[in-house]
């Protein structure tokens, strides 16, 4: 459930391990590869930090999105159904990497997350690239602002 | 007295219209909610002079360069991709682009249904102009 790419407050990569053919694994999410996080660990504040996700959407252009339910769980360095990398905008029609498949919904304009506090957020699938990633970190030290 | 209501009466029609019919349309389901003006990319990805069967190409605003906004991006497929398809363009500006490319072949056994990487995943920086462009890329063998 962490970002996949650039630290929009510090301009450093996210920590990531580059492994297996399914896009990876990062190393700083909510729920991750062979880890756990505290919610003391969460520094950068439950309300702002995504939990779980939501892929909705069966297909994008005929491609599938769920081969894997999240309930196969994980596979040792290869491919995880149920902690995905943030990795692409809400709603892209990604579907190549199987971990870093995009978030998203059947509706149009956005998607559901649950944030480390359990409330919920409908997330706009125009947000920022920077702060989607921010808010998928759980201590990278962004200011995260919440658009509206 | 009331004839003389009527001409402010008919002056109001069309804020009752307003309210009561086109304001419930707008809001409410439906509606792409992209709030971002964004301007498409189209073009090749090829993979040592060979076009690239299947994949995708990404764009992500370059925040050490300043830029921000959405991350854009569409699938390739048959080697072009078109972000008129995916309605993820971009917003203009410094670029990080991401492109990851398949065989095309798919291996159901090892669910992968693009087939194997035909490459690390390539990245290259661009500048887009505040407009629709078309660009290749080439990933180097």
């Amino acid at each position: 459930m962490g970002p996949r790419g650039v630290n929009p407050q510090t301009n450093v990569a996210y920590p990531f391990t580059v492994v297996g053919a399914h896009g990876g694994f990062s190393t700083t999410g909510f729920f991750r590869q062979n880890e756990q996080a505290r919610l003391a660990d969460v520094l950068d504040g439950l309300t702002n930090t995504f939990a779980i996700g939501e892929i909705s959407w069966e297909d994008r252009r005929g491609n599938r999105t769920r081969y894997r339910t999240w309930s196969r769980g994980h596979n040792q360095n290869d491919w995880s159904a149920s902690a995905k990398n943030v990795s692409q905008q809400i709603n892209a029609d990604y579907t190549t990497q199987f971990n870093n498949m995009s978030f998203g919904s059947n509706h149009p304009g956005g998607c559901h997350f649950v944030m480390g506090d359990a409330s919920v957020q409908f997330v706009s699938q125009s947000i920022n690239f920077g702060l989607l990633l921010s808010q998928a970190s759980i201590s990278g030290g962004e200011v995260v602002q919440n658009q509206p | 007295m009331p004839v003389q209501w009527l001409p402010a009466t008919r002056s109001l029609f069309p804020i009752v219209v307003l309210v009561t019919v086109v304001l419930p349309l707008l809001g409410g389901c439906g509606g792409q909610g992209d709030d971002v003006v964004r301007f498409d990319v189209a073009g090749t990805v090829s993979h040592g002079g060979q076009p690239v069967p299947a994949g995708y190409v990404q764009f992500m605003p370059d925040s050490t360069q300043g830029n921000s906004g959405p991350s854009g991006g569409a699938p390739i497929e048959g080697g072009k991709f078109d972000t008129s398809l995916s309605g993820q363009g971009v917003v203009g500006g410094a670029y990080v682009v991401r492109v990851s490319g398949y065989d095309g072949i798919a291996k159901p056994e090892n669910e992968l249904p693009f087939g194997m990487p035909l490459f690390p995943e390539y990245s290259t920086k661009v500048v887009f102009p505040k407009s629709t462009h078309k660009i290749d890329f080439n990933v180097p063998k």
